[in-house]
């Protein structure tokens, strides 16, 4: 598996739990996909920063999404992007949750935007599978 | 005659046949009296005749007498006295014979035969004659003179003999006549009494001998409704004398008394174990006082409980006077078991109302009646003196946040037919508030109009409190999975994450650690998942249930356990062809039959192959799944047969598995409304069997 540091530009990853935040900017450090990584435990924060991400049209952008946060949850912030479904060729959002609650993880899947939903916890691995299936040519 | 019969019944009262008769007998009379005149007549007539020629010849007689005393004295002294008063008798009687205008002869003056100028002629000569006879010198008569006498005698004999012979001839016609008009007369007699007899007395024998055989059908008829009837009937005269009795009365005291009773016998005469005389006596004084009445007897006859009922009528003639009772008795043996099993039933319904606190009613449309049972009253907690049940009234009752839904559901109930099902809350007197289940059913009639609605209303405010209790239970039940879903998960997923990130170093102790810390955490996340399936799994909806191909499933499943199929060299075969459709939730089927094909594999026998047979079986409205297989087998006590499927309830200490497989697919078979049974041999293998019932398969 040859991946190289540019398979995404940068990685947003969006959860409420800072520890967990930590934790999969390891697994990510690990599987070595991108040389950027951003975490927001605010959603609000991370939307803002993705907008601005995004007027870049170039920019490949990995989004590593929660569900349950206090200011904004996983489907608000999914709503509010709603806007950049044409975006999806260049923006990747996974949803990573600690839920097992089937019906959130459906739900989930109903998003265009939304490439795969994970429950936690998160192994470099998925996500490495995850580039093979959705990006040939990358890896 | 219409005195007799009417057209319409052709019977003949006795009044107008007495009356037919009188009619007759006057007639017939009036007949015979004509007759009778007409003969006397007739006979008067013959009797004259005879006495004219008889006169006639008493005549021509004295005449003779007259002649011959004359010549005797001619010549003598002889007294002439006896010629004298001779020719004055004649001459007096002589008027007689010429009586032919007399009203005697009035029958036959038509053939008279001349009498009349022969009268004449013979009275010229009895008058020369008598005048001749009357002479002075009777004894000295001339030779001229006793010529003229002999000439008149001759001559009045002559002309006498004539009218005798007509008298005689007409005589002989009258005494013909008579014989014809007899014989015309009885004739005619005759003749009116076989008119009388065919045209009144026939038809009156007729009339009263049906009336009499009718009179005797109705004897027959009324003996015979007396006789067949196992009600023993009689009738008791003023000295308690058997009158009369049909034959059941007198089998029945035959068996009684040991012997035949007798008409005329005194019924107060004997021993009857069941009533005494004195009793008996009092019943008959009672009726032939002119009281009809009942009583009902109640004694034991062979050892079984007999119940009779008596009634006693009096007997009146037709001055009014009571002249004897009859009496009716009837075994109501069984009229009496049967009502009082009814009232023993009715006195169970009622107790079992009143311990499962359940009413019922009726609710009749026609005659706008609505019956509430006692128990109802007790359970709307209404006093059935001053409550009215009707719809209106009960409506008050309910609560008013459920009248409406109930006003619909009755609406529903009579106009589609739908069981009335519902659960409502009512305002007790004492403002405090009860739950109450209704059922109920609609009855139509033919043209689909309601007639009638039954029901029953249960108190059920303990079993719905706490149903609410549990639906609130269920609530936080709910919440816990939703708590452990999230709030649970999230740590420990994190410290899933953090110990596949940490680096044990050189440090031996940490090497040794870490990965217990890894399988802990991991067990612990099992353990978590479970509990979230178990729980989240007992809501399921019908509305998800769908058509399921199971061949589908199957091929998930052995897609999804092809590294232990490969590894045991399991043989897994199928047949499903008989029934491929289930209907449910895919993913249950799927982790149902995943469970057991696994459980098949994990529990096989070291001895041999596994070999494991997938079958499905339709069954009336459903199917059957078989999964079986050739392992380890086990021995089943009932005990075992229900922990086998229980939370955790491993059988075998030595294999692998978390005990949860079994449980989830029971608990996912149950939400499908189905069941799981198994069968073991221990060392031959397992069969779990799967009914799924009450399934919509297409046609």
């Amino acid at each position: 598996m040859s991946l190289t540091k540019h398979t995404y530009n940068t990685v947003f990853i969006i959860d409420d739990n800072a520890t967990s935040n930590l934790v999969h900017k390891h697994v990510l450090a690990r599987i070595a996909i991108t040389e950027t990584i951003q975490t927001f435990t605010n959603p609000v924060e991370g939307l803002d920063q993705l907008r601005t991400e995004l007027l870049d049209p170039e920019k490949r952008i990995l989004v590593l999404l929660d569900i349950h946060m206090p200011e904004m949850n996983g489907f608000e912030f999914l709503d509010a992007c709603s806007c950049f479904t044409e975006k999806h060729e260049v923006l990747d959002i996974l949803m990573v949750t600690s839920s097992i609650d089937d019906r959130e993880l459906q739900l989930g899947t109903e998003y265009t935007l939304v490439k795969k939903v994970i429950s936690k916890p998160l192994k470099g691995n998925q996500i490495l599978e995850f580039i093979t299936q959705n990006h040939p040519v990358s890896a | 005659m219409k005195w007799i019969f009417s057209k319409n019944n052709n019977k003949a009262s006795f009044s107008s046949i007495r009356k037919t008769i009188i009619f007759c007998l006057l007639l017939s009379s009036f007949f015979a009296l004509v007759i009778a005149l007409l003969l006397t007549a007739s006979f008067n007539q013959v009797k004259n005749e005879a006495e004219m020629i008889n006169t006639a010849g008493r005549q021509r007689m004295f005449s003779q007498k007259i002649a011959k005393n004359i010549y005797k004295i001619q010549g003598t002294h002889l007294s002439k006295a006896q010629i004298v008063s001779d020719a004055q008798y004649l001459d007096s009687i002589h008027g007689i014979l010429g009586r032919t205008d007399d009203k005697i002869n009035l029958v036959i003056k038509d053939i008279r035969y001349g009498t009349d100028s022969i009268f004449e002629k013979v009275t010229l000569y009895k008058e020369s004659l008598v005048s001749l006879s009357a002479v002075t010198n009777l004894n000295s008569l001339t030779e001229q003179q006793l010529l003229d006498v002999d000439r008149a005698e001759k001559a009045f004999l002559a002309h006498m003999d004539t009218l005798v012979n007509s008298y005689q001839r007409q005589h002989e016609e009258t005494i013909t006549t008579l014989n014809y008009l007899v014989a015309l007369s009885l004739g005619l007699f005759i003749l009116f009494l076989i008119g009388l007899y065919k045209v009144l007395f026939k038809p009156i024998i007729a009339t009263v001998r049906s009336s009499l055989a009718e009179r005797q059908d109705q004897v027959v008829l009324r003996e015979s409704i007396l006789e067949n009837t196992s009600d023993l009937i009689w009738a008791v005269d003023k000295n308690y004398r058997l009158m009369a009795c049909n034959s059941s009365f007198r089998n029945s005291m035959e068996e009684e008394i040991g012997r035949t009773m007798v008409v005329g016998e005194n019924l107060l005469g004997f021993e009857y174990k069941h009533i005494s005389a004195k009793r008996r006596k009092k019943l008959y004084d009672r009726a032939l006082s002119g009281e009809p009445f009942e009583v009902e007897l109640e004694y034991i006859k062979n050892g079984r409980k007999v119940n009779q009922e008596l009634s006693f009528h009096p007997i009146y003639d037709e001055n009014n006077a009571i002249t004897a009772c009859s009496v009716f008795g009837k075994d109501i043996t069984k009229k009496v078991k049967t009502y009082r099993q009814l009232r023993k039933s009715e006195t169970y319904l009622k107790e079992a109302q009143e311990i499962a606190n359940i009413g019922n009613w009726n609710w009749d449309m026609f005659k706008n009646e609505i019956s509430w049972s006692d128990q109802l009253y007790k359970v709307f907690d209404r006093n059935p003196e001053t409550f009215e049940a009707t719809y209106e009234g009960l409506m008050k009752v309910i609560y008013p946040e459920d009248q409406a839904s109930f006003g619909i559901h009755i609406e529903n109930c009579l106009t589609k037919d739908e069981p009335l099902d519902i659960i409502h809350r009512i305002i007790l007197t004492d403002n405090s508030i009860r739950y109450v289940h209704q059922k109920g059913k609609a009855y139509f009639a033919e043209d689909g109009t309601p007639m009638r609605m039954a029901g029953t209303i249960q108190e059920v405010t303990d079993l719905e409190k706490a149903r609410l209790q549990n639906l609130k239970q269920f609530n936080e039940l709910q919440n816990f999975v939703y708590i452990i879903s999230h709030n649970v998960r999230a740590p420990i997923s994190t410290l899933q994450s953090l110990v596949d990130i940490i680096e044990p170093g050189n440090d031996e102790l940490n090497a040794q650690i870490l990965p217990t810390i890894g399988t802990t955490v991991d067990t612990l996340d099992q353990t978590i998942r479970d509990l979230n399936d178990a729980l989240s799994l007992k809501n399921v909806d019908e509305n998800m249930f769908q058509y399921v191909n199971l061949n589908t499933i199957l091929k998930n499943i052995e897609h999804l356990i092809s590294l232990d199929i490969h590894s045991s060299k399991a043989k897994i075969e199928y047949d499903i062809s008989k029934a491929p459709t289930a209907y449910g939730i895919p993913s249950y089927y799927t982790n149902i039959l995943f469970n057991l094909i696994l459980n098949a594999i994990k529990y096989r026998s070291e001895e041999r192959v596994p070999h494991i047979k997938v079958r499905s079986k339709p069954i009336a409205d459903g199917l059957e799944i078989y999964v079986e297989d050739n392992g380890m087998g086990m021995e089943l006590t009932k005990e075992k047969r229900k922990r086998i499927f229980d939370m955790y309830g491993r059988l075998s200490g030595t294999s692998e598995g978390r005990g949860m497989g079994l449980y989830l697919a029971k608990t996912q078979i149950e939400a499908m409304r189905g069941c799981i049974d198994v069968q073991s041999v221990l060392g031959e293998g397992t069969t779990f069997k799967l009914t799924f019932k009450n399934h919509f398969f297409p046609d």
